[in-house]
């Protein structure tokens, strides 16, 4: 039986406004080559020096992490010739900012810490255009842009929980405002390593690059296990390379190998002394980190008793948690709130092709909904209608009850006509009925909501089809 | 003092109050200059900015006039080593990879100085990428020593230090990262100054190796270069290795009496004889005077040039790395690959010594030398801490400049090894972060100048000026004139 | 110290330097003389070679850092001028495939 060992580096783009170690403005709007100056660009005789906000972002990511702050770090280079690399070597830590650490996941049959090696600051490289003209093209708005390298250990067994831990630390950036981590725009870009073995011991592992979804993270670990693995059913080794994902063919490419060797010659960036942090600035990220991600879905499903996925949707999208929470506050039951949210909420959103601020109804519409629920006004189906009519309208629930005349009927009369309405122009099925055909029970029921619009209390309904029919 | 005793012996503030005194004009002072170097010759300059000099000179001279001077270097001339930044000029580092290469951007030392009212006349000349001891290496040919032209005048600030030593210019700064102020200044008969690592901004200093590069004065006396160090020297936040230390300032001499401790290398028997006389006249005199003088067990330069040759190389073996020919600077004509443009650029935009600084770096940084390296950053520590030592029982060490007067042309430039060695005795300062300043200290039997080294504890730039002035107080060696 | 033509090639390799045999040669005694003289220098000071030892010339005990304010640089034109191959103002280099490198 083989076993896959799976470790991941993400590369998170850190949410300040400019560049790791120069001026320059971070943004991707314009022309290119437009936010570049003699530092980012590598000009001889230019130095570099550290954005103090994307220090404080990595060191608040690395407390999220429950990571150990080294409160002396040393930035060192990496060097190698490409293209879109400036000065021929990247401006990297060898003693990182952070090591340790862990983010918890929940794998459907328990909670599991994926341990993190350690957290340090980069710089982006440049970014290259390929056309077949016999050129390439290099912009470096993006050179210099200021990254966090998060590594976790090969602790990893398959590819739902390299999802969780990759959705979960997504979460927890974003919670703390180190990141968009908006994988589409590269800012969270995520490489696995993976391997398997049918041993203890770890096999020779591959390097997947070129994943811009978390889908294309399950499929590119899932098709890389089952190659490994028939692999070395044939017989073959696993050779250790880098691949890439191709997404149209849903298969991983080997990477054209490199012209030369890897030999990176790290060595302390001279350019910079140690950084230094002290207690202070450690204490001051501390106090600015919200309630996680971990801890949201906790106590979300203690404090409101919904479901794991339903706690996962609102933990990923906190403005909807905080709708949800809210109309709580404002008097709806969580179980109805939670329910119009992800399904009738959501679902309108989906079909409309709209987002969730361009709703117009607010936590209050829940709460008014659910009481027209209790005082019999309205019946569950009813208030999921009202609730889509109004979703961008913003129309007030009660109101739109009365004008569209939705109330609920519970005058026995009104139903017991409709009921022998519904008895004259079924003759057979209630022929049927009588003579043992049970389930068409609820057939009559659906019929007489029908002829009712819907408004009629179900309960109401039950009882006097119940008394007619038995009476025949 | 005529107006040509002046120009060509004065000091900054000699110079300054004729200026302000409108004894003398600031365009005249400039043409006077700029004529000294084309009749010299000794190739000395890589650019000269004549109309930019002569225009900015009038504006002065209209200053003057209005009765509006101010800075410290008001109309002075100066120059800088071509690898030092000044936006809209050439940089090239007298390498034919940056022939074409404009800077983008100001040095923050240019900037110091123009603040001042110093009037840039040109670029100097010096071996490529600052690696060489005797400017042999530059793209644009040697610059000849104004004392013998068959000589070299050091390296790798030779154009700087070779200019000041003729004449040419006022004061000019050059960069140190080996030797590349002082040892071309003991060539020239000049002072010059290397700072303590982190007192002067490195920010558009082109790096050659960044954790031992400084940029320092090259002056005509050590007064003049402290009235320049007073100027450049400060915490920059454009370069964070700088220090956050309290500004130095000009302080007028007043006569001390100075412990002072002589480096083992006054017995070296490599030591030529004339320097050793040279020195050792100069230390009994110094002794007359009452001062303490006692040898001490230094000798550090037997070792420093290896340990410095893996630092260095291996630092610059990185810094050299961002001349690939995409951004700026030479480019290869005929190329079939990505790699085959780089290697052909790099293989054709570098010159033989350049080339051999990067291999010999990127060897020893290659993963399976590390021991290596990391072995020399504890050569260098042993240095700091025996220095250190040294400074705890004395104000000053020193030791001369160099082993040997200027050599000649062509002497050693095929023998890497023993070239190297001319950075010998003045490695130990950038490996250990101190202060050190060459100032003339006699001549040799064949009339070539002598420099002797000053070193003190790091960031006491004072005791070292304190002492050089009281030297040079009693002494005429710096104003000694090359024949024309 | 015994350095291999093949040192030398892999160094070049690295640091993208064309050379020819002759020069790999020359440069091979260079290398070899430089090294030898470093381990010489260990010796003579008694000291072991060590991999681990990490010097730092800067005894700051703050780092000075940047604040995270916009310092637009206006003549990126300028910085253009200075490339050897420009097309649209963006960079010009050999074709790269995608994946190599
Ligand atoms: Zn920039």
């Amino acid at each position: 039986m083989y076993k896959a060992t799976i470790g991941i580096e993400v590369h998170a783009q850190i949410k300040t406004k400019t560049k790791m170690f120069c001026g320059c403005k971070v943004e991707f709007l314009g022309k290119s080559n437009t936010n570049i100056c003699p530092v980012c660009m590598g000009e001889p005789g230019t130095l570099p020096r550290v954005n103090k906000r994307a220090v404080e972002l990595a060191v608040r990511t690395a407390i999220a992490l429950h990571a150990r702050i080294n409160m002396r770090s040393i930035f060192a280079r990496k060097n190698y010739f490409y293209p879109d690399l400036p000065k021929g070597y990247q401006i990297t830590q060898s003693i990182p900012l952070a090591e340790g650490g862990y983010v918890e996941i929940d794998t459907g049959n328990g909670k599991k810490k994926i341990a993190i090696t350690r957290l340090h600051i980069e710089e982006d490289a440049g970014k290259l255009f390929h056309t077949a003209e016999g050129h390439s093209f290099v912009d470096f708005n993006r050179s210099g842009v200021p990254l966090m390298e998060i590594v976790s250990e090969p602790v990893i067994k398959n590819e739902k929980e390299a999802v969780a831990y990759l959705k979960r630390l997504r979460q927890i950036v974003r919670y703390v405002g180190s990141s968009d981590a908006d994988m589409e725009k590269g800012q969270f870009r995520c490489e696995p390593n993976i391997s398997v073995s049918k041993d203890e011991n770890r096999g020779t592992k591959t390097e997947v690059k070129n994943l811009n979804s978390l889908k294309a993270v399950e499929r590119a670990i899932k098709y890389e296990i089952s190659r490994q693995i028939k692999t070395i059913d044939r017989g073959e080794i696993i050779i250790q390379q880098t691949m890439l994902w191709d997404k149209k063919r849903q298969m991983a490419i080997p990477m054209r190998k490199k012209e030369g060797v890897n030999e990176y010659r790290y060595f302390k960036e001279p350019d910079l002394i140690p950084l230094i942090l002290n207690d202070g600035d450690i204490e001051k990220q501390r106090k600015s980190i919200p309630e996680l991600p971990g801890e949201k879905f906790d106590r979300l499903i203690k404090q409101y008793g919904i479901k794991k996925e339903e706690a996962e949707i609102l933990v990923e999208f906190p403005y909807i948690a905080s709708f949800f929470e809210k109309s709580v506050e404002s008097g709806c039951s969580p179980k109805y709130a939670i329910g119009w949210i992800t399904t009738d909420i959501l679902g309108e959103l989906n079909k409309a092709g709209k987002k969730f601020s361009d709703i117009k109804t607010g936590p209050s519409h829940l709460a008014a909904l659910n009481k027209l629920i209790d005082n019999k006004t309205i019946n569950m189906n009813i208030a999921k209608n009202v609730l889509r009519s109004i979703i961008f309208t913003g129309e007030d629930g009660n109101d739109y009850v009365k004008a569209n005349n939705l109330a609920q009927v519970t005058d026995e009369n009104a139903i017991e006509n409709a009921v022998k309405e519904l008895i004259e122009e079924n003759a057979k099925e209630v022929e049927r009925y009588k003579n043992g055909e049970e389930k068409l029970f609820g057939f009559f029921v659906g019929q007489v909501m029908k002829k009712m619009r819907g408004k009629a209390n179900p309960g109401v309904v039950n009882k006097v089809l119940k008394d007619i029919l038995n009476r025949r | 003092m005529t107006e040509n005793e002046l120009l060509l012996n004065g000091t900054i503030g000699q110079i300054l109050s004729a200026v302000k005194g409108g004894n003398i004009t600031v365009e005249g002072t400039v043409r006077f200059f700029i004529e000294r170097i084309k009749k010299n010759n000794l190739n000395t300059f890589i650019e000269i900015y004549e109309e930019e000099a002569v225009k900015k000179a009038r504006e002065a001279d209209r200053k003057v006039a209005a009765g509006d001077v101010r800075g410290a270097f008001f109309g002075i001339p100066f120059a800088l080593k071509d690898n030092i930044a000044v936006k809209g000029h050439k940089l090239t580092c007298a390498s034919n990879m940056l022939r074409d290469y404009t800077a983008t951007y100001n040095s923050t030392v240019y900037e110091k100085i123009e603040a001042e009212g110093g009037i840039l006349i040109g670029r100097t000349n010096m071996d490529e990428f600052a690696m060489g001891s005797s400017t042999e290496t530059s793209f644009y040919g040697s610059t000849l020593n104004p004392w013998d032209r068959n000589r070299v005048p050091g390296g790798s600030s030779g154009g700087s230090a070779a200019a000041v030593a003729a004449r040419e210019v006022v004061f000019a700064l050059g960069s140190d990262t080996g030797g590349s102020i002082r040892q071309p200044a003991a060539f020239c008969g000049v002072t010059g100054l290397k700072p303590t690592y982190g007192r002067v901004s490195r920010y558009g200093l082109v790096a050659f190796a960044s954790s031992l590069d400084q940029i320092g004065p090259i002056c005509r006396s050590a007064e003049d270069a402290e009235r320049v160090f007073s100027v450049i020297n400060g915490f920059d936040k454009k370069d964070t290795t700088s220090k956050e230390v309290e500004k130095y300032d000009f302080t007028d001499y007043s006569p001390k009496k100075f412990k002072v401790a002589v480096s083992n290398d006054l017995n070296d028997t490599n030591l030529n004889p004339d320097i050793k006389l040279s020195l050792s006249n100069l230390l009994n005199d110094i002794k007359r005077d009452g001062h303490n003088v006692e040898g001490v067990d230094f000798d550090f330069s037997k070792y420093s040039v290896p340990v410095y040759q893996i630092l260095s190389c291996s630092e610059a073996s990185s810094n050299l790395a961002r001349y690939d020919g995409i951004r700026y600077g030479y480019r290869t004509e005929k190329y079939d690959s990505l790699f085959d443009m780089y290697k052909k650029t790099r293989g054709e935009g570098f010159g033989e010594e350049v080339k051999r600084r990067i291999l010999f770096g990127t060897y020893i940084l290659m993963a399976k030398n590390s021991a290596l390296y990391a072995s020399s950053f504890k050569v260098a520590r042993l240095i700091r801490d025996k220095l250190k030592g040294t400074f705890e029982k004395y104000d000053i060490l020193i030791t001369p400049t160099t082993f040997n007067p200027a050599f000649k042309f062509g002497e050693k430039i095929d023998d890497p090894i023993q070239m190297h060695h001319s950075d010998a005795l003045t490695s130990i300062c950038n490996l250990s972060g101190n202060p050190g300043i060459s100032i003339p200290a006699g001549f040799s039997r064949e009339g070539l100048p002598i420099g002797l080294q000053i070193i003190t504890k790091r960031f006491d730039e004072k005791t070292m000026f304190q002492f050089a002035k009281y030297l040079q107080s009693k002494s005429n060696w710096h104003r000694a004139l090359p024949e024309e | 110290m015994k350095i291999e033509n093949e040192d030398v090639r892999k160094a070049a390799e690295i640091a993208k330097i064309y050379l020819n045999n002759e020069e790999v040669e020359s440069y091979k005694i260079d290398l070899e003389d430089m090294t030898q003289e470093f381990l010489d220098v260990l010796q003579s000071l008694g000291i072991d070679l060590d991999e681990k030892f990490d010097f730092t010339q800067s005894s700051s005990k703050r780092t000075v850092l940047r604040n995270d304010n916009p310092d637009v640089f206006e003549e990126t034109d300028k910085i253009i001028k200075n490339a050897p191959s420009v097309k649209e103002g963006l960079f010009t280099v050999p074709t790269i495939l995608k994946g190599e490198n």
